[in-house]
């Protein structure tokens, strides 16, 4: 039996089934990027691929400024709402009779585009840490490697989020 | 504390689709400054995680670009490094730049010239 994540259109919602261990793994992943987007200390990298400067030009310091003041709060609010949905939607997943160790999760339009943000978000975050090229293939590489159930999770999230592309047409 | 009618409309932005609440007269019905605030820019970058298709649906999505039209803007990217995305005033562009990072694009804006 094939254990790959699917994702299908079913009248109108999009459906989602997962391995249990899947989901607990999803859940893991959020609770870090909640963890690291509401702590506003840190400057790392993965911070700064996530909430990018608007100017480049170094003589727009002040525009920059009060860009960044205006906006960064909505930012990180919408960032949050869109995981909240995500996070709900993993807790109200059900059981398939017909596929033990596996839930089933149906999501309306709006959660289906929380969900394409915050896989993004979460791909983001991981490859940006493993210092993802555009040369990465995991196929290519090697399963002695230390780090590699990183490059693991950060290719099957690559997967999940091709597969609910693959049924967005993206007119919302 | 009175905000400025940008972090307004952003609130409404981030996310959605653009609504633009005209400010002022002028806005509404045409500006008469001789001195318009319209060439700036906003660059989205390549960049080695996001996804092609996952690009595509942000254009398409952001700025009610077709398919083919959002597609071809997202190959401009990937091959050329960069694309111009959208243009306007520094207030829209800030707008615009804001809504791309808010879906994890890497955007940027600058004087067009």
């Amino acid at each position: 039996m094939s254990q790959r994540p699917t994702v299908a259109r079913r009248s109108g919602s999009v459906v989602l089934t997962l391995l249990d261990r899947e989901i607990q793994v999803l859940q893991w992943v959020l609770s870090d990027l909640g963890r690291m987007l509401t702590d506003g200390s840190s400057v790392d990298e993965v911070t700064q691929r996530l909430f990018p400067r608007a100017y480049l030009d170094p003589t727009e310091e002040q525009s920059e400024a009060e860009w960044l003041q205006v906006v960064h709060n909505d930012l990180v609010e919408s960032r949050l709402a869109a995981m909240t949905d995500v996070i709900r939607s993993l807790d109200g997943a059900a059981a398939v009779p017909e596929f033990p160790g596996a839930r089933e999760i149906v999501l309306g339009d709006d959660a289906a585009e929380s969900w394409l943000r915050v896989l993004n978000d979460a791909r983001l975050a991981v490859g940006t840490a493993l210092g993802v090229t555009a040369e990465w293939d995991f196929e290519t590489l090697d399963p002695a490697e230390p780090i590699y159930e990183m490059h693991a999770l950060y290719a099957w999230m690559t997967e999940l989020l091709g597969a609910l592309l693959a049924v967005s047409d993206g007119r919302g | 504390m009175n905000l400025p009618p940008v972090s307004v409309r952003l609130a409404a932005e981030i996310g959605t689709q653009e609504i633009v609440v005209p400010d002022t007269v002028e806005e509404l019905f045409g500006t008469t400054d001789a001195r318009p605030d319209v060439p700036w820019v906003v660059l989205v970058w390549d960049d080695p995680i996001n996804l092609m298709d996952y690009v595509t649906y942000v254009f398409q999505k952001l700025f009610g670009y077709s398919k083919a039209k959002a597609r071809q803007l997202m190959l401009q990217v990937h091959n050329e490094g960069k694309a111009v995305v959208a243009n306007g005033s520094r207030e829209r562009c800030e707008s615009d730049v804001a809504r791309l990072h808010a879906h994890g694009l890497w955007a940027t804006m600058q004087h067009d010239r």
